[in-house]
């Protein structure tokens, strides 16, 4: 699903270039739950961000779908993005000024889905995660977990192939993460969704079916999970 | 997406509500005075477009010879020739300047003197198709004894009455039939007036100019071409052939709607506008409303942080870029909108001072041309929304998305520079207005204090109605003289303030004297008037041979080089007997003209003004004693001016000008101080935490504030290098139109500089003292 063919990040600073990611080349297949650990200032996010279609390489070739994203114009890459790729983030960043479903409710109306079919799947969503009774409320109304909840809500409600998710559970009580990570574990077994997370946290890690360390900008080890957590 | 995007504006708004508040106070206020002069502008632009056949009807002016001057009267005999000639004109009218005279009417027991009546074709309102509520335009004027009035004249002398068949009196001895009453149009006219009566004069010769000349041309007609084959069949005139000096005529034909603005020729007695003026005024509104959306768009990119966090949600949620522009528009159509309610609210109530002060009657929801005004209205608010709100909407949509979500978003150096550049140039402009209205004051201040050349306190003037009065005036002269309360008394045509006067041309030895103002009083007119004579004498009946002599002024002794000439015989043979001062004539823009005063004789034209000085007391008892001595010379109503009063109207304009300055500059230094308010706000909230660590660090709160107003102030003062040399050429260029002018000193300058620099320490130490004498520990906290 994903291919990436020598990606290299670095900014030059005074003719200095200071280096994201260097030579990382690796494939991702259609239902991987990949986690990517490594210290601070690994490159973790830079390369979720990248996957994400939100930042771009200096140097590399990145396929997705059999597209060479690199290459599409703005328009395009924008309709592939919209198409097959959820985000998760770490601070949730809900649109404060907008209620529980008109967050859900957002992807859609980028996408362009009709009212009726976008009221019809809000609705289903908000009853799989249990928040029909918080439909209404505004972001500031709920917990970190819940807020979280509906940050994922709206990752899935425009169907992705994938979610890309930034330490989706950093700002959370564990009991919380716990009840996060579960239920990427289930829509990665049940829906066959592509997750790949930015984690710092080994349990986490072990929900996954494989695990990239980065360490300055390189991919030090590519380790398949031991199933049995 | 549209309601979604509506609702989610309106939350942003609420939840911003003081900047919001200041947006649309800001905005609503500049869209105030725009719409004010805008309603101006388009009065002014209005002039005759109620006549439906506006655009086929053109003014014929003549100027005499190529470096001649422009003049708008023309021979009767010239519209019928060119009709014959040219096929393109189906009609013509004309109004005869000897009918033009204020009259007295009178029906009953009701006498009113009415100043408007035109003599004039009976085709006439072929031309000018005046709505009739009473009668027939067709046969309302085929003789000579019948009469149209107004609406408003009718209802003085008839009230609602149909008036047609009743008879008015007209100067207490002819008796005319009335035979309609016309609607007046609703837009302004170039011509003043009331009524019409048939012309009294079907020629006076083709060396006559004394009739005022309109033709109407067939639909469709090209003014060019109008112009060149009317010139061409001028040149085919047997008078003309036979004249080498007429060959160098030309004819300018004028359209009827462009009279009022666009009229180059001298003595006109149509009512004048000044372009000049109208597109000084748009401009200057224009440039209000431009502050006006600046401080938005300023307002707008500096509540940017808080924005910028969503607009990197949804574009990673999937917005385009477009999705973004659109919304933020949305979000800046919904503040424009509410601003414009609030404006015409502004405006609906400041409206009757700005007619007050100009003397005109605006009204914003009785418009003549609603249509217009609401396409206008509309075009401005598109601009608007644009102005202000497409640089934020650009910027803000703009963002990457990573970097803003990343949270190490920091706004660019760019922006913040983007911001001060903006905020300078609403200093630019305040101060520009503020140095002008200074100006504007002391040139004001000048001419009102200027020394006019004669003393016009306690001067009465009004006119004698009877030649026979004229003729026996020494006889009432010694009546009136016995009153007490009057110093001096004579006559006059021209006292100053009038702006028409009969300039003539004469040969004397040989010598060409041209372009020298006549001016006919009676004996003690200089004594009057407080104008000693500053060589020789001025006129005095111990000398039997005054009535044919001639007093001139400093300007014509200038101009005609008389230094050595008093005692001796001049123009048509009169011996000047003595020179005086020049004095202020027609107004301020125009040095005193080469002027020469003959008594009242033969051959000199009617001093029909009496002019009288009063010592000041008893004023009231004084002037009723005049009207009592007066009324049994002249039984007509008695009307009377004050000098001093009447002259006053040579600058009135300028004083309104000043008036409407004092609007423009306070309203644009408070928008200035709106948008430097919200940017020091702004500073201060992004320096927070280095004003924590400076207070941690040992700085007072005093240290804080000259650091910010130190920032701020750099901005002022170079927009106050920028906006002094643009202020001092606006000024001087200003200045050079008047012949009487202040000199430009450096004082507005300093003041405009002290102002701006005031204002600016004032409302950045209010922002910043908060937040500098708070405990430091709070704003560190916030990390």
């Amino acid at each position: 699903m994903i291919t990436l063919k020598n990606i290299e990040k670095y900014y030059a600073n005074k003719g200095v270039k200071s280096y994201i990611l260097r030579h990382v080349s690796t494939h991702i297949k259609q239902g991987e739950f990949v986690s990517i650990m490594g210290p601070s200032g690994a490159g973790k996010s830079t390369l979720l961000n990248i996957l994400g279609m939100l930042e771009e390489p200096t140097y590399g070739e990145y396929e997705f779908m059999g597209e060479d994203v690199l290459s599409l114009n703005e328009r395009k890459r924008i309709e592939l993005y919209r198409n097959h790729i959820g985000f998760v983030f770490q601070a949730y960043h809900l649109i404060d000024e907008m209620t529980v479903a008109e967050n859900i409710e957002a992807p859609l109306l980028y996408k362009k889905v009709g009212g009726a079919e976008r009221k019809s799947r809000v609705a289903d969503i908000l009853d799989r995660f249990n928040m029909v009774a918080k439909k209404d409320l505004f972001p500031n109304q709920l917990s970190g977990g819940q807020q979280q909840l509906v940050g994922i809500a709206r990752a899935l409600v425009a169907q992705p192939s994938i979610i890309l998710a930034d330490e989706p559970t950093g700002n959370l009580q564990s009991a919380q993460a716990l009840q996060i990570m579960d239920l990427f574990k289930k829509l990665n077994e049940e829906e066959g969704i592509t997750i790949v997370q930015v984690t710092h946290s080994e349990v986490n890690a072990a929900y996954g079916s494989r695990v990239l360390h980065l360490l300055d900008g390189v991919i030090k080890e590519d380790l398949a999970v031991e199933q049995g957590v | 997406m549209f309601r979604l995007n509506l609702k989610i504006a309106f939350r942003n708004l609420w939840k911003n509500k003081g900047y919001t508040l200041l947006n649309i106070l800001g905005l609503s206020i500049g869209l105030a005075g725009f719409l004010m002069i805008l309603l101006y502008a388009n009065l002014e632009r209005s002039y005759d477009s109620w006549n439906p056949n506006a655009e086929n009807v053109y003014r014929l002016s003549i100027k005499w010879g190529p470096d001649q001057d422009e003049y708008s009267s023309s021979p009767a005999e010239l519209a019928p020739a060119l009709k014959e000639m040219t096929p393109e004109i189906v009609d013509y009218g004309r109004y005869y300047v000897w009918d033009s005279q204020q009259r007295l009417l009178s029906s009953g027991p009701k006498e009113m003197y009415i100043n408007h009546i035109l003599g004039v074709d009976s085709n006439w309102f072929n031309l000018f198709p005046y709505k009739f509520i009473y009668g027939e335009a067709k046969s309302s004027i085929l003789s000579n004894d019948q009469i149209v009035l107004s609406q408003p004249v009718s209802e003085k002398f008839f009230g609602t009455t149909n008036p047609v068949g009743q008879s008015i009196l007209i100067n207490t001895n002819k008796r005319y039939t009335v035979t309609g009453v016309y609607e007046v149009p609703n837009t302004p006219e170039h011509i003043e007036v009331e009524g019409f009566i048939k012309k009294s004069s079907k020629g006076d010769g083709w060396s006559n100019g004394n009739f005022y000349t309109y033709l109407k041309t067939r639909p469709g007609t090209d003014p060019l071409l109008l112009s060149q084959k009317l010139n061409a069949a001028f040149q085919k005139l047997p008078l003309v052939r036979k004249d080498t000096n007429m060959q160098k005529v030309r004819l300018i034909t004028l359209p009827v709607t462009d009279v009022y603005l666009h009229s180059t020729s001298l003595q006109d007695p149509t009512k004048r506008g000044n372009p000049a003026m109208v597109t000084i005024l748009i401009l200057f509104s224009s440039l209000l409303l431009i502050i006006a959306c600046i401080n938005f768009t300023n307002l707008s990119i500096a509540q940017s942080v808080k924005r910028a966090k969503e607009m990197g949600i949804r574009k990673v949620l999937g917005a385009a870029k477009s999705n973004l522009i659109t919304y933020f528009l949305t979000e800046t159509t919904i503040q424009c909108l509410v601003a414009l309610l609030l404006a015409l609210v502004f405006a609906e109530v400041s409206l009757p001072v700005m007619n007050r002060l100009m003397d005109i009657n605006l009204s914003l929801f009785t418009y003549n041309n609603p249509g217009q005004l609401i396409l206008q209205i509309g075009l401005v608010m598109l601009l608007v929304i644009i102005l202000s709100g497409g640089y934020a909407a650009f910027f803000l949509s703009n963002y990457e998305p990573v970097k803003v979500l990343k949270g190490n978003f920091s706004r660019g150096a760019g922006s913040l520079w983007i911001r001060k550049a903006l905020m300078s140039i609403q200093f630019v402009v305040a101060i520009v207005f503020i140095i002008a209205l200074i100006i504007i004051k002391q040139q004001v201040t000048y001419i009102k204090n200027q020394d006019a050349g004669f003393n016009k306190e306690q001067v009465l003037v009004f006119k004698i109605r009877k030649g026979d009065t004229r003729r026996n005036f020494q006889q009432v002269k010694d009546r009136l003289l016995k009153i007490d309360g009057i110093t001096a008394l004579s006559r006059v045509n021209y006292y100053p303030g009038v702006k028409d006067m009969q300039v003539v041309g004469r040969e004397f030895n040989g010598q060409r004297i041209e372009n020298m103002s006549v001016v006919t009083v009676d004996f003690d007119y200089f004594e009057v008037m407080g104008m000693p004579a500053k060589s020789g004498r001025v006129f005095s009946n111990q000398f039997k041979t005054d009535s044919t002599a001639i007093v001139v002024n400093e300007a014509a002794v200038k101009k005609y080089d008389l230094g050595n000439m008093v005692g001796k015989k001049w123009f048509g043979d009169r011996v000047i007997v003595g020179v005086v001062k020049d004095h202020i004539q027609k107004g301020m823009e125009i040095a005193a003209e080469p002027t020469g005063y003959m008594i009242e004789y033969k051959g000199t034209n009617a001093a029909d003004h009496v002019i009288l000085k009063l010592n000041g007391e008893h004023t009231q008892e004084t002037i009723a004693a005049i009207k009592k001595v007066w009324q049994s010379v002249e039984p007509f109503p008695f009307e009377y001016t004050w000098l001093d009063q009447t002259f006053a109207d040579v600058y009135v304009q300028y004083v309104r000008l000043d008036k409407l300055f004092n609007i423009f500059t306070y309203v644009t230094l408070s928008l200035a101080m709106l948008g430097l308010f919200a940017l020091a706000s702004f500073t201060v909230q992004e320096r927070t935490k280095e004003i924590g660590v400076r207070k941690v660090l040992g700085a007072e709160t005093k240290d804080i504030l000259k650091m910010i107003n130190s920032s701020f102030l750099i901005l002022v003062l170079i927009a106050n290098l920028i906006a002094i040399p643009i202020a001092y050429i606006l000024a001087s260029s200003w200045l050079s139109g008047f012949a009487y002018r202040s000199t430009i000193t450096i004082w507005p300058f300093l003041a405009a500089m002290f102002i701006s620099v005031v204002v600016t320490i004032v409302t950045v130490s209010i922002q910043t003292y908060k937040t500098a004498n708070a405990k430091p520990v709070d704003a560190l906290k916030y990390e």
